[in-house]
């Protein structure tokens, strides 16, 4: 039995919603918090939206019908918590596609960086890429989810998501071409 | 490795450029899910303060309510005139005897009634004569 039908099989008895909630958060909580912080880049902004994902989701535990599978409802919460947290951090003119540059600056300082220069120019040039797309690629790429995991997660279609995420490493390696020095 | 990132990402960074450790991470998941358990144990019993609340002032209206209906109706019994022991001269409640109370007066009384006051009296005086020697 693997682990997420361990945890639905506990989340059936109410009397044990909590621990369910427990188990939850130690299986997914790591890959939670680094999804939400590639999303808002700085530390403190992706404490407190894994603190709101946390809440969301303990809440939500009643309502859980096993409509999608456990890591998918998860990442779902956390997206939604990582863009409204975007959204309060932008001006109220500003597009949430205009926020690279401001994400960028938010990037560890080169010197307190563990990464080299590529690494940076990398996420600089991530970070151009329109939210959405953003969001995409990272699920993709780091979190390594299937596009269709991905679609529901996103709520785009797995065409849309396998076109915008050609279309974005393409960006990225232009951005780095064009920026490496 | 993702095959479909093979030829199009494998030459692209992997890693973060972020110092956060393993266990740092860890322990922030720890306390987000302790101060989530926390706050919804806050929130529920916000919830259950004011319906007990709200159960003292209704018992306390509704018992204000009995002790008023009791002490009202004990007054008023309090203050209720008597009909019971009117005075006999009392204009307040006329009290004279009705056509009909004199017609169901005792025949005896029927007839003292007749007599006048020296009448009384003499009746009233035993006769030396007729008390009996024990």
């Amino acid at each position: 039995m693997n682990q997420d039908t361990h945890i639905t099989q506990i989340l059936a008895d109410p009397a044990r919603r909590d621990e369910a909630f427990r188990l939850l958060m130690q299986r997914y909580g790591r890959s939670l918090y680094w999804h939400i912080r590639r999303i808002v880049v700085d530390h403190d902004d992706a404490e407190d939206a894994l603190q709101d994902t946390a809440v969301s989701v303990l809440a939500g535990l009643d309502n859980y019908r096993g409509d999608s599978e456990l890591g998918t409802w998860l990442y779902r919460i956390a997206t939604n918590q990582a863009l409204l947290m975007l959204k309060r951090r932008k001006r109220w003119y500003q597009r949430l596609d205009d926020l690279g540059p401001a994400l960028a600056d938010r990037l560890p300082a080169a010197d307190d960086l563990n990464a080299d220069q590529a690494e940076r120019l990398f996420q600089n040039a991530l970070l151009e890429l329109p939210t959405q797309q953003r969001i995409a690629f990272n699920l993709r790429y780091y979190d390594e989810l299937p596009y269709e995991q991905i679609a529901t997660i996103t709520g785009k279609s797995v065409s849309t998501l396998k076109t915008n995420y050609h279309y974005a490493v393409t960006r990225i390696k232009n951005y780095i071409k064009q920026h490496a020095s | 490795m993702n095959p479909d990132n093979h030829n199009t990402t494998s030459n692209l960074p992997k890693s973060l450029p972020y110092k956060e450790s393993d266990s740092y991470i860890d322990s922030l998941v720890n306390r987000c899910t302790e101060q989530a358990l926390a706050r919804r144990a806050m929130a529920e019993r916000s919830r259950q303060r004011p319906q007990i609340l709200r159960r003292r002032i209704v018992g306390g209206v509704a018992a204000a309510a009995v002790a008023g209906i009791v002490g009202t109706v004990a007054w008023h019994e309090a203050h209720r005139p008597s009909v019971t022991h009117p005075a006999p001269d009392s204009t307040h409640l006329a009290w004279q005897a009705m056509p009909e109370q004199v017609a169901e007066q005792d025949p005896i009384d029927a007839l003292l009634n007749t007599l006048s006051a020296d009448e009384l009296l003499q009746i009233d005086e035993p006769c030396p004569d007729e008390i009996p020697e024990y």
